[in-house]
């Protein structure tokens, strides 16, 4: 019988890091396993204030965090979706809900009768019809409703919080449960000559780390798998053609909205990031198009209040590495990969490339088979997210700078090509293998971006319109008789959590 | 602005073929297309004998599915020899012999946000058939319909139905809207196909008919996708007969399904008959019709596989047509039943459909590949030595997702479940007990939840189990008193 992986190492902190970290060390026990962490004080954390997309909610759920307990520790808000503004066109203002829009009916989405009535007349848009959304622009919060029958339990939500707090806080769990950290920097990293497998990794002190298997956390570098192992990125910018960002943190303008805010400029987008302590916001952008001098002006007149430092640039390159997972060494986070947070994809790549991997724990013979199904896994999840947000830069009317002009003609990837002749034609959205992003969320961003349907379903069609109109809007006024009822969401954070870390 | 209906193009559809297949899609695009929409109905064969290929049994979607075309399920009850069905029992299956209760069940109890498996396992306990009430009333004989009050176990019970093919196409006969749609009752002499698709029918009466789209429900030989290329998608050539035999008792609302060197063989109870169904490899023929015994009611030889692609040009494949499966399981109808679905979710809005047809048979693969990871997980065990029949079955190459899953299960009780599978959580936990596998260790978090409570719980809904069955009427004095309602009713 082939023996169990006995020593685990994670080069790197942070998010990923530590989420690797808590995640192992919380399914595995210390007498079978060894899990060491390499980070260096020295080495900066990407990322201060982070969105997320309400998968999270599993990942903590599974290490057994108290939700109250992990939201004053990271300063967490909750987030009912992403609001994007000027994006099909100047002045065009749409929330992308993490909620359902209305009840589907008969077997037929709910998105098909909407434009059954809109065809007869219906003047209101379909974030109308979400209670997310309409709870995200009154400000209002509440937890679900365990009662599957009542409206609230159509509630879905996520966190705004700051990374590197959760990353400490992480740190806290994975050191309770046996993880040992040491404090060093990676010089080189030593491989076994017959396999070319990561042996060893050697720190600047001269102290050595080995391990059967590795997991590179080492942010944008890649040490083991993009610079050890020689895994080639797969470079998507002509797609995603950002590759700057500039980030700031500025003080709180007014109450704590539930939602994160997206507005496109003139070439890139700004994002609004509220964590309990302070306002995270950043200018994504293209060099091509604009100077950094340019879009920290931009990002600055953006802020809704005085920032608090002055921004730090980060560079980047959209894309992966072509295999996540090569020999004995697995790549998280940005080692893996990077794709703009417009969806607050980040964190949820970094669980998925874990909980794949735990769901595929190999044995020390580290079968050829579970590496291909992980790296064809994740490259599909990473397809998947760069389509959805691929369709926000492509479905624009916008012809006021050079870089929307480059969107709106660039070439697409054939899927997507395909997923909007679906809808433009017939109002048809289908949901693909295990995709993240599900009917819904592409309905929101098709909607709002002006993908209105040539047609919509000829069954649907045959319905009577008053009866359509009538039922569609009990929906709607139900949704907004329940919102009210729902407290202020900064009310019901200092109810639920107390007051937060600082 | 969307387009009104006035303003589409009128699109001619030609349904070919007949039996199951024919007759559930001429009857769900007669019920759910509007007037734009022309459907001529070419029935070529009433009943083919491949039809015994769909099996016998229906999965609980059948209601909304037969509801959704017009078959109500009064107009079932009354006017087929359709029954009710808890599952399937199946018996000395694999090289073990094993025997379970593969029972409908709604999700079975979540603690703590921990799968109710995880505690058994935590418990000791190997057994997960005495905590399922579909499994108990199919044993017992007894059949209800689940009552609404959620605290009788008996609401977690799902049904499908008992039937036989040809009696069931009948009731979809009657479920076609007539103002709706044209029917011919003709022969195929001759097909006109080009490379764009096909272009007309030449029929036996001398009619030539001309259409938009058309759809193949011509059964296994697939006629009309064959013209455009389709070859046949089986490699392992399976043979099946059937016999009805009379009977004034209607049986337990279960199919017994009994293992044999040859292939299988299952036992359905119907209303005044009960249907016998004996599936074998080609080469095991005159065993397995010497063991069939009886008087052959139908007769005949498929070979389970898919088509890479079931819409070619203008022509869908439909049932066996677009893939043959093997009626183990429920698997067969239910795949019909989303074939027409994905048909009508795709109907095309214009004359070009190249974006329905690439949809379409994106998830036609999806859907089928699902369904036959569920099939295949019944082949995960050791092979019955000699059995030709077992070692083709097990002969397909290892699939990635049937290990994940497999391995996932045994090693912490994980259920790995992949997007939209028709087979549910519930079924797979039921089949992995069924066939087994226990997991190696429970979920850290069952752990959370005193011992002596988790010790209640169980002994308290075994008990609850073994109440709310003993009190129910057999299947058939349900089925008796069930008519006698609905005629009472109706005159």
């Amino acid at each position: 019988m082939v023996p169990p992986i006995k020593e685990i190492v994670i080069v790197g902190g942070g998010s990923a890091g530590w989420m690797t970290a808590a995640a192992l060390s919380s399914l595995l026990a210390p007498k079978d396993v060894t899990i060491t962490l390499v980070e260096s004080d020295e080495i900066g954390i990407i990322g201060v204030g982070e969105a997320t997309i309400p998968d999270l909610l599993n990942f903590n759920r599974m290490l057994g965090i108290d939700e109250a307990d992990f939201i004053r520790a990271t300063n967490a808000t909750f987030k009912l979706g992403i609001e994007f503004i000027d994006w099909g066109r100047k002045g065009d203002r749409y929330i992308h809900p993490f909620s359902n829009h209305g009840v589907d009916m008969n077997g037929f989405d709910f998105h098909q009768f909407w434009l059954h009535s809109r065809a007869a007349g219906n003047p209101y848009p379909i974030d109308d019809y979400s209670l997310c959304a309409i709870a995200a622009r009154q400000g209002k919060f509440t937890h679900p409703d365990p009662n599957p029958r009542a409206i609230r339990s159509h509630i879905r939500y996520a966190y705004h919080f700051d990374a590197s707090l959760y990353a400490r806080y992480l740190r806290a769990y994975a050191e309770k449960r046996g993880v040992r950290r040491i404090e060093g920097k990676v010089q080189t990293v030593i491989q076994t000559p017959e396999t070319g497998r990561i042996a060893e990794v050697k720190l600047e002190d001269g102290r050595s780390v080995d391990g059967e298997f590795f997991f590179d956390c080492s942010g944008f570098r890649s040490l083991l798998l993009g610079q050890t192992l020689g895994v080639r990125f797969n470079d998507w910018s002509h797609w995603l053609p950002c590759n700057s960002a500039q980030a700031v943190p500025s003080s709180h303008a007014g109450p704590l909205p539930p939602f994160t805010r997206a507005t496109a400029k003139a070439s890139g987008w700004q994002w609004r990031i509220p964590t309990q302590a302070r306002t995270g916001n950043g200018h994504i952008y293209c060099r091509d198009f604009i100077s950094d001098d340019e879009a920290a002006s931009v990002l600055l007149a953006g802020l809704d209040s005085e920032a608090l430092a002055s921004p730090r640039i980060i560079r980047f390159t959209a894309g992966h590495r072509q295999t996540f997972w090569e020999k004995n060494c697995i790549a998280i986070g940005l080692a893996a990969g990077f794709l703009e947070p417009l969806e607050s994809t980040s964190i949820y790549l970094i669980q998925e490339g874990i909980s794949r991997f735990i769901s595929l724990f190999p044995n020390a013979a580290l079968p050829e088979v579970f590496r291909h199904e992980y790296n064809r896994h994740m490259r599909t999840e990473f397809e998947q997210v760069r389509d959805f947000i691929i369709l926000h830069f492509t479905a624009t009317e916008r012809t006021d700078s050079p870089f929307w002009d480059y969107c709106r003609n660039m070439p697409i990837p054939d899927s997507l090509e395909h997923k909007i002749a679906l809808f433009r034609e017939g109002g048809r959205a289908f949901r693909c293998e295990d995709e993240l992003f599900s009917r819904p969320s592409w309905v929101a961003v098709f909607l709002g971006q002006n993908i209105i349907p040539k047609a919509y379903d000829p069954v649907v069609a045959t319905l009577p319109p008053p009866e359509v109109t009538a039922s569609v809007e009990s929906m709607r006024v139900a949704m907004i008789d329940a919102v009210s009822q729902m407290p202020t969401h900064e009310d019901y954070l200092a109810r639920y959590s107390g007051p937060a870390a600082g | 602005m969307s387009t009104y209906l006035h303003e589409m193009p009128v699109i001619h559809i030609a349904v070919c073929g007949g039996g199951l297949a024919g007759y559930m899609t001429a009857a769900a695009l007669s019920r759910h297309l509007p007037a734009t929409y022309r459907i001529t109905f070419i029935v070529t064969d009433e009943t083919p004998s491949t039809d015994i290929f769909y099996g016998s049994v229906t999965a609980p979607s059948a209601y909304d599915f037969n509801l959704s075309v017009g078959v109500s399920e009064p107009a079932l009850v009354l006017e087929s020899n359709s029954a009710f069905s808890l599952g399937t029992h199946y018996q000395a299956w694999g090289e073990d012999g094993r025997s379970w209760v593969q029972g409908f069940q709604l999700p079975l109890p979540i603690l703590n946000g921990v799968q109710f498996h995880q505690y058994l396992t935590r418990q000791g306990i190997d057994t997960l058939e005495p905590y399922l009430v579909s499994a108990a009333a199919a044993k017992r004989g007894v059949f209800a319909h689940p009552p609404e009050q959620a605290a009788n176990p008996l609401s977690r019970s799902e049904y499908g139905y008992q039937l036989d093919a040809s009696a069931y196409s009948r009731l979809f006969a009657l479920g076609i809207a007539p103002s709706r749609i044209c029917i011919i009752r003709a022969g195929i002499t001759e097909i006109q196909a080009s490379t764009e698709g096909i272009g007309a029918l030449h029929l036996s009466d001398g009619q030539r008919v001309s259409a938009d789209m058309f759809i193949d429900c011509t059964g296994p030989e697939g006629l009309l996708l064959g013209r455009l290329g389709a070859r046949p998608a089986g490699r392992r050539g399976l043979g099946a007969a059937m016999s009805l035999t009379p009977g004034e008792t209607l049986g337990p609302a279960v199919r017994t399904l009994t293992g044999r060197p040859f292939g299988w063989q299952s036992i359905t109870p119907l209303q005044g008959a009960t249907a016998k169904l004996t599936v074998f490899s080609e080469e095991d023929e005159c065993l397995a019709l010497t063991a069939h015994g009886d008087d052959v009611d139908a007769r005949a030889n498929a070979a389970p596989g898919r088509q890479a692609q079931a819409w070619i040009g203008n022509c869908v494949a439909i049932g066996q047509a677009a893939a043959v499966v093997e009626p183990l399981t429920p698997a067969p109808i239910m795949l019909l039943q989303g074939d027409i679905e994905r048909l009508i979710s795709l109907i095309p809005l214009s004359r070009d459909m190249a974006m329905e047809r690439r949809e379409f048979n994106r998830r036609f693969a999806d859907d089928h590949e699902y369904a036959e990871l569920f099939q295949r997980a019944l082949f995960a065990t050791a092979p019955v030595a000699p059995s030709g029949y077992w070692k083709a079955a097990q002969g397909a190459a290892e699939d990635t997702k049937l290990v994940r899953k497999l391995t996932q299960f045994l090693s912490r009780g994980s259920l790995v479940s992949y997007d939209l599978e028709p087979f549910t959580p519930e079924d797979w936990t039921i089949l992995h007990y069924g066939m087994g596998r226990r997991p190696r260790r429970s979920d850290r978090l069952a752990d959370q939840a005193p011992e002596a409570q988790v010790k209640q719980y169980l002994s308290d809904l075994q008990r609850d189990i073994v109440a709310s069955t003993g009190g129910l009427p057999s299947h058939h004095s349900y089925m008796s008193g069930l008519k006698r309602f609905l005629l009472q009713k109706s005159s």
